[in-house]
Order: structure tokens, then sequence, then C-alpha cells
């Protein structure tokens, strides 16, 4: 009896069904060359990967795709995933869960491995890491001398701090011979007494071509350098073991321009700002100084001998008029008052009465005689007239 | 002083004469303090000034002759 013929989706199914079963397709790396890459506008990838005697369809979905490798044809690539048949087309692929270049699993591992043992010994402690000079005057730097990242540096350096002195120690930056080289210049810059920090570092590049910076040697020339290192390796992604234990990590060259000098345009205006302030500081206590000193002249003045000399001689000036003017009042006084008393004089004068023809008389003594009761008959008395006197004798005497 | 000021960082010279700027300020110093304070505090600004605007540094390039003989020559940007 004839087994019925299968329909082509039947046995394409039926193929499906034994790769999917079998557990060595199910979870499977393979290294190969891709080849025909394209990317499909809805985010799949599809390539072939080859070998010198084969090749492989693959398909990347954009759900399992991360951005950690590029691919482009003609790399080496070890791709992880599961074998199966697409029914449609009746052809079998590798459904890929992820790729990553050759040879860098074997990188990281190593990376990975270093980098602990490194931080295990306290290469990368804090505690370790020396402080850069706020204004380094010489900066040494070892890198290539030809390439943008030694270019890069200068500039920004110069544009930032023109006074700066940069010293450059070329040095291969890849290859097995560039952590010599590296060393060397770290340890040319430490034998030099006039450096103030070291720039190490290169380009942008694959992780191949950053490798000397993962160096276990440099690491530790790195760390016993007593001028402090700046690495500044590759791009900001970049990460390498020299980056962990320099005492800064600069995520680019340029970037390590900018770290390890300030900019000298904010400083002068700083500094400019702080001239200005003690100028005017100053000027304000002279000016205090000063005023201090003229209320204390002007209160000198007032106190001064010779302002008491000339207050006293004003005085004296006064009194003396005073004593002119009372003086003369007095003399005044006295005259008219004298003037005065002569005229009264004059008038009560008993002589003045004899002018009128009387007369006066008295005894021997001149006693005025007022009455005649003390008269004794034949006394002699005397009679004062107007012009002389005359002797009478008492004859008789009655009242 | 001038001979002290030799090894005085930038940093060092800078919060010196911010330190002046504040006893001038407060204004309690003898007139020949005061007169002393700021002319240290104008010799220590040009000291900062020449530390940042002294000549343009120099770029040189280091050739290992070996036998530990380095020589030093200028730097071409643009080679």
């Amino acid at each position: 009896m004839e087994i019925r013929p299968f329909k082509v989706s039947e046995i394409n199914q039926y193929i499906k069904r034994i790769f999917t079963g079998d557990l060595l397709l199910y979870d499977i790396n393979i290294e190969g060359e891709v080849s025909n890459f394209k990317y499909h506008y809805n985010g799949n990838m599809y390539f072939t990967l080859k070998d010198d005697k084969s090749k492989l369809r693959c398909v990347y979905f954009n759900n399992n795709i991360n951005d950690y490798v590029v691919l482009e044809d003609g790399m080496n690539v070890i791709v992880n995933g599961y074998i199966s048949v697409y029914e449609r087309d009746g052809v079998y692929q590798l459904y890929v869960r992820n790729i990553r270049k050759k040879g860098t699993g074997e990188l990281f591992e190593a990376f990975e491995k270093l980098k602990k043992k490194l931080e295990a010994e306290g290469l990368f402690d804090l505690k370790y890491k020396k402080s850069i000079k706020f204004l380094p005057r010489r900066i040494g730097v070892a890198t290539s001398s030809s390439g943008a990242a030694v270019k890069d540096i200068i500039s920004v350096i110069k544009r930032r701090m023109p006074s700066t002195d940069i010293i450059i120690y070329p040095v291969l930056v890849q290859g097995e011979k560039a952590p010599d080289d590296i060393c060397k210049a770290i340890k040319y810059f430490n034998s030099r007494k006039d450096i103030d920090l070291i720039i190490i570092g290169r380009g942008g590049g694959s992780i191949e071509e950053l490798w000397a910076f993962n160096d276990e040697q440099l690491a530790r020339t790195i760390f016993n350098s007593k001028l402090p290192v700046v690495s500044a390796v590759g791009h900001e992604t970049d990460f390498t073991i020299a980056d962990f234990v320099s005492d800064m990590r600069a995520p680019t060259p340029s970037a390590a321009g900018e770290l390890v000098v300030p900019n000298v345009a904010d400083l002068n205006y700083k500094l400019d700002l702080c001239l200005t302030s003690l100028i005017s500081a100053f000027n304000q206590f002279m000016n205090k100084k000063k005023d201090e000193l003229e209320h204390i002249c002007s209160k000198l003045m007032t106190n001064s001998p010779t302002s008491i000399i000339d207050n006293n001689k004003q005085r004296l000036d006064m009194a003396l008029k005073d004593l002119i003017k009372t003086i003369n009042l007095n003399y005044n006084n006295k005259r008219s008052k004298l003037e005065y008393l002569g005229s009264k004089l004059d008038t009560l004068s008993p002589f003045a009465v004899l002018n009128r023809g009387y007369s006066m008389i008295v005894d021997e003594n001149g006693n005025l005689i007022k009455s005649v009761e003390n008269i004794l008959i034949n006394s002699t008395l005397n009679v004062i007239l107007n012009d002389g006197k005359i002797k009478v004798k008492v004859l008789d005497k009655s009242r | 002083m001038p001979k002290k000021k030799q090894n005085l960082s930038y940093e060092e010279a800078l919060s010196k004469l911010e330190n002046i700027l504040a006893l001038l300020e407060k204004g309690d110093l003898s007139l020949s303090d005061s007169i002393e304070e700021f002319s240290k505090g104008v010799e220590l600004y040009k000291y900062c000034y020449d530390l940042l605007n002294k000549a343009e540094g120099k770029v040189k390039l280091i050739l290992d002759n070996g036998d530990d003989n380095f020589e030093e020559v200028e730097f071409n940007t643009n080679s």
C-alpha cells in the first residue's frame, strides 16, 4: 500500500518539528563571517554567516537586538541562537538571540579578570587618588604625536590657559609595544622635576585598538606614578583599566584639556574684581581715616593756645574799653556833681547874703551870734560886712 | 615675603588676597598696618596676574635617543 503523498507545507511542518525537537539546534553558538548584511526597514536584520566552505542564513529580529555590536559585512562574529525552518520558503536558518564580535568575549573576560584583581589589591581606591593642581604650569602628555588626540589636547589647553607649557612624549598607542612605551613616558615625566601632571590617551577605536590601556604593567606604573595621571582614552563610552587606576578619567582627549586647566578669562575676571574691591576697600579706609583726622584737627584748632590767646586778647580789649568807658562816665558824673554842688554851695554860702547888705556878728572866737542871750554888756564883738569887718562894743541889750 | 611668594600656588595667593580684602573691608586696622596690607594685596594681585598671563607657554616634543638621553624640540602642531 502506498502512503498518500504529503503536501509541501506538511513536510516542511514535519521537518520543522524535527529541528525544534533537537537539543543541539535549540541553543547553539556558531562562528563565522558576516556577509550579505541587510538592515530591513522594520528593524530586523538579515545576513549570511559563512566560512570558507559553507553558508548559513541568519535572521536577527529587532526585539532581540542589543546595540552592543554594529554588524557589517566581513566582520567575524560568534552568533548565539537556534536553528529552525522557515516553512514558507522551505529553508532552514539561524534565529539569532545575540551576537558578539569574535575575540571580544575573551578580551572582555581578561578585562574583567584584571579589573577584579587590581580592584582587590586596592589600586582603584579613592584614597590613593592624587589631587590635581588647580593651575598646572607644565603638563606632560603621553600619546601619539600624530593624530587628532594630541591636537585636541593642545588646542583645548591653549585656548583655556595659554600660559601652560605642554611637553609631549610620543608613544605608540596600540599594539604590543604600546604599554611599554606609555610606561616609559610616565617614568620619564616622573624623573623630571618640573611637570605638574601627566595625560595619557588616544583617540577612539575598536576595543582591540584601545587594548594597550588595559595592560597590567601600565596600570601598576600609573598607580606608582608620583605625579597625578589623567587618562583620556577613546570615547565617552570606552572604559579601560587605565581609566580606573588613574587619578582622573577624562571621557575624551579634548575633555582632558577642559578638566586639567581652568579658563584664563574666568580667572582674570575674578582677579580683576578682587583688585577693584581691594582698591575701593583701601580708599574707603583711607577716607574714613581722613575724616577722623579732619575732625580731630578741627577740634584741636578750637582748643589751640593761639586761639586762647586770641580769645583772651579780645576779652582784654573789651575789658579795657569797658574800663575806659566807666572811668569816663565816672569822671563826668563826678564833674557835673561837683559843679552842681559848687552852685549849690554858692547859693548856700553865708557870704552870699552879705552881698545883699546883710552882716554877720561873731564873738572874739569867731562863733556866730544868733541870739542876745549870752551876750554880755561891754563885750567886744566882730561885725562882718561884705567888704570887711568892724569891732564893736555892746552897749545894751534887749529882747 | 618675596622669598616665600615664589612657592605660592595660585589658589594660595588668591586666598591670601581675599583675606587681605576682608581685613581692609572690616576697617579696624591701624593706618600703617592697612597700608602694608594694601601693598601686600597689590603684590599678590600682580603675582596671580603674572601666573595667569605670563608669556605664551611652550609646546615641546621629547625625543628619546636611547641610554636615558632625551632631547627636547619644538613641537609643530601642524605636522
